[in-house]
């Protein structure tokens, strides 16, 4: 939290990675419009967040943190996010799941670069932690399907060593946003998933992040210790 | 005010001997008064010490977010401090020269068994006054206790949001922690020994503080607060001892410099408290004190000396049998520092209480270098139908406190900033003040209604901004003036719930009813109207969600250059989850999810909406 204090910024720098995250300049009322949406937007997400759990408590019983699946994959960013000045690259993505409160509750992990188009922008890799909730249904032969809403953080670790005034270097931003998933059994207890998800970022002037990923997951019996620890 | 007295005296003597107690609820010590409990704290997404200040609703300036400063409308709007006790006896948060920030206690969070906060007035910390928040500590865990937490302290949503563009982007995210190791044995009557450790961060550049605080620093150093504080305590047999230290890099806001002071700081302070029984009498009594010293750090770029040492020193013993109680406390107050040529201030006060809490006398008399005074209060209720009824009537005269104005006048050069006119201090002078409260409540199952009314006359120095030429505050000097006028205040609350909810809405409405232009600036400086709806589930045990909505009215700090201070309305909301028992809580709390404009002073940041991961271990 306490970096070395770089170098003022240089001017060079203003209209280069300056507005690297923050996209352009735009007048102070307009980005003020923009992050008044983008509270009421988290609102939105975290009520239901905070409500749904509540209504859902009295489904939950037995199964609750029976089961846990970790999950690996590809991740893709879509459109939207960053603009022109950067190029997403694939990424990883990386899940852990339980039944929890009539639904699924997990932790998400994601990691993504972007390599910037210009010369005077850095590139940057962005590592996104998330936790969330949402319900889980069968939709029949196996295959179930999911939806949640989740809240975190982005960090942004940017690769300009000094090079664009070495003033950037780091920047986590709040992050919220919802999913949806399919399922299916692949062999045993391994599955196969893809999701689309939309994540809504704090930065300056917000963005909206479409990500698409897939991958294996397995799903294990949660040991009784890890049951306990749990409940 | 002898009228006043005489009428204090004829009330409470005329009192019906059946008029019955203001309930207060179990386990509150104060009618009025509110008691948050450690599962109260953490439903709440309490994380820090100053957020009890939020949970309570209690009004609170910060500058930075970091030192939030409860605002005592006690006669006059911060002309007192809040009366800050930990478990009975006074705690010192931070020198007469500094905001008296909450966080500054050395006190852990995950200590905090409960915290009761009282309007007054009232009998606390072995003296009669005014508003009172006593921060009652128990052992946090059986053996071990840690927290971690993770999230931006003042929001910090992207590059440019909060930073000018000529200056450094600065990530406000990290991690702030603390920990505790506990000692149980069990003897005659148990009791536990332990220690906390704690550290804190804030990174203050957020663009209505960084011009400030960039130039107050060396340029190879970032603008940081970084603390730490280290308690121990021992709990035997009715005995409470506490010490604790604080020491660390700071850069608090001093509200007559108008900007913040690079500050190396170190303090040590230690408390003994007890409370024993002798046959129909109950005793109790502390001994507490406290050291601080705030030297110019390496890292600072403005000239000021600073070279300030305090000491203070409080003593209480109170005895009570039956319907009578009396007590004497005193003070004393030692600081050095450039110029100052009397460090010194004392202050001796004795009180007698008469009657039960529905009738009640309590008188005190106080003397200081300055003044001998005479105080004290007249409480009498009544139930009228389902409502119980309680009048309180109250004269105080409180001798001036110390601090920059004091010390100045007698000298004191440490804030000198060459250039910068200097602090007219103006005489010394004490606050009066004449209050009457009417108060009811409604109780009917679970559910409570509180409302209550009161009228304050008040006269008294408050401070205003006598800007230089070029009207800024940075490097402006603050003259002390004398305020006088009438105010009233309208309070209402009510609570209630099942087994998984519990609601509670609150509301204050007050303003200036007569009084001069300096009396009526003073009042301006707080929302004259602010309100409150919380609600908090608990699905089942382990589970527990809050959310909770505040709006104030927009307040004006007039002398500042930019004195409007916005209205808002501001939502909260937190998710606990316990796990393994009770060995471990996790939880994310939001604040400020609207993103309204929060801002509470008018050189003060805009605090944007925060989020916070915390995990918490209790073996």
């Amino acid at each position: 939290m306490t970096p070395p204090r770089p170098a003022r910024r240089p001017p060079h720098a203003q209209s280069g990675a300056a507005g690297a995250l923050a996209t352009s300049p735009r007048a102070a009322h307009g980005r003020r419009r923009a992050r008044r949406r983008g509270g009421a937007a988290l609102a939105l997400v975290l009520l239901p967040a905070l409500a749904l759990p509540a209504l859902a408590a009295a489904q939950g019983g037995a199964d609750d943190w029976a089961m846990v699946e970790p999950a690996l994959g590809v991740a893709s960013p879509l459109a939207g996010g960053f603009g022109p000045e950067w190029a997403a690259r694939p990424g990883a993505a990386a899940r852990l799941e339980a039944p929890a409160y009539g639904g699924r509750a997990r932790l998400a992990l994601r990691v993504a670069g972007y390599e910037a188009a210009r010369p005077d922008l850095p590139a940057f890799s962005a590592v996104t932690a998330l936790a969330g909730w949402g319900p889980s249904v069968a939709l029949g032969a196996g295959v179930r399907g999911g939806a949640g809403l989740q809240v975190g953080a982005v960090r942004y670790a940017f690769d300009d060593g000094g090079e664009f005034g070495g003033f950037l270097q780091n920047e986590t931003e709040a992050a919220w946003g919802a999913w949806l998933r399919l399922d299916a059994p692949l062999a045993g207890r391994l599955r196969v998933w893809a999701e689309a998800e939309a994540l809504r970022v704090a930065l300056a002037d917000p963005a909206t992040v479409a990500t698409a990923s897939a991958g294996l997951a397995l799903r294990l019996d949660a040991p009784a210790w890890l049951r306990a620890v749990l409940r | 005010m002898t009228a006043l007295a005489a009428l204090l005296v004829a009330l409470a003597l005329a009192a019906p001997p059946r008029a019955a107690a203001l309930l207060a609820p179990p386990g509150m010590p104060c009618p009025g008064g509110r008691v948050l409990t450690r599962a109260d704290l953490e439903a709440g997404g309490a994380r820090h010490l100053r957020d009890v200040l939020r949970l309570a609703g209690l009004d609170a300036v910060t500058v930075d977010g970091y030192d939030v400063e409860p605002v005592v409308a006690w006669g006059l709007p911060s002309a007192a401090r809040l009366r800050v006790l930990v478990d009975g006896a006074p705690a010192a948060a931070a020198t007469s020269l500094e905001p008296a920030g909450f966080e500054a206690l050395p006190v852990a969070l995950g200590e905090v068994a409960r915290v009761v906060v009282c309007p007054g007035p009232g009998v606390a910390g072995g003296a009669w006054g005014g508003p009172w928040i006593d921060v009652e500590t128990a052992p946090p865990a059986r053996h071990a206790y840690g927290a971690v937490d993770y999230g931006n302290e003042t929001g910090d949503p992207g590059p440019d949001r909060y930073l000018d563009r000529s200056l450094p982007n600065v990530d406000h995210w990290g991690p702030d922690a603390e920990g505790a190791l506990v000692a149980p044995w069990r003897s005659a009557g148990g009791g536990a020994a332990w220690a906390v450790l704690r550290e804190h961060r804030l990174l203050p550049t957020d663009t209505a503080i960084a011009p400030r605080v960039f130039a107050a620093v060396a340029p190879d150093r970032y603008p940081s607060r970084v603390l730490r504080t280290a308690a121990a305590a021992l709990d035997a047999g009715g005995v409470r001892v506490r010490a604790g230290g604080r020491w660390g890099d700071d850069l608090p806001h001093l509200a007559e410099l108008g900007r913040e002071m690079p500050t190396s700081r170190r303090s040590v302070q230690a408390s003994v408290s007890a409370a024993r029984g002798a046959g129909p009498v109950a005793l109790r009594g502390h001994v507490a004190a406290a050291r601080f010293s705030l030297d110019r750090p390496a890292w600072g770029r403005l000239p000021a000396p600073l070279g300030w040492t305090e000491t203070r020193l409080d003593a209480a013993v109170s005895a009570r049998a039956g319907r009578l109680a009396a007590g004497v406390q005193a003070e004393h107050t030692a600081a050095s520092g450039p110029g100052l040529t009397d460090g010194a201030v004392g202050a001796g006060r004795a009180w007698a209480q008469v009657g039960r809490p529905a009738r009640r006398l309590t008188v005190q008399a106080s003397v200081s270098e300055s003044a001998l005074s005479v105080g004290g209060a007249a409480e009498v209720a009544r139930r009228v139908g389902p409502a119980q009824l309680r009048l309180t009537l109250a004269v105080d005269r409180t001798p001036p406190r110390p601090g920059p104005a004091l010390w100045a006048r007698r000298g004191y050069a440490g804030l000198d900033v060459p250039g910068r006119p200097a602090l007219d201090a103006g005489p010394p002078r004490p606050t009066s003040l004449a209050l009457a409260r009417l108060g009811a409540v409604v109780e009917r199952g679970g559910a409570r209604v509180e409302a209550s009314v009161e009228a304050q006359g008040a006269r008294g120095p408050i401070l205003r901004p006598a800007l230089v030429p070029g009207g800024v505050a940075v490097g402006g000097a603050f003259r002390s003036v004398e305020a006088e006028g009438v105010t009233i205040v309208a309070r209402a609350a009510a609570s209630g719930g099942a087994g998984w909810l519990a609601l509670r809405a609150s509301a204050t409405a007050r303003g200036a009813l007569v009084g001069d232009d300096a009396f009526a600036l003073a009042w301006r400086r707080l929302p004259a109207v602010r309100g409150r709806v919380e609600a908090t589930v608990r699905p089942d045990e382990r589970l527990s969600l809050h959310a909770a909505l505040s709006a104030w009215s927009g307040a004006a700090w007039t002398g500042y250059p930019e004195p409007d201070v916005p209205s808002a309305v501001v939502l909260n909301l937190a998710l606990g989850k316990r796990a393994w028992g009770d060995r471990l809580r996790f939880a994310v709390t939001a604040r400020n999810a609207l993103d309204a404009r929060e801002r509470t002073h008018p050189l003060g940041a805009v605090l944007a909406p925060r989020l916070f991961a915390r995990a918490e271990v209790r073996l």
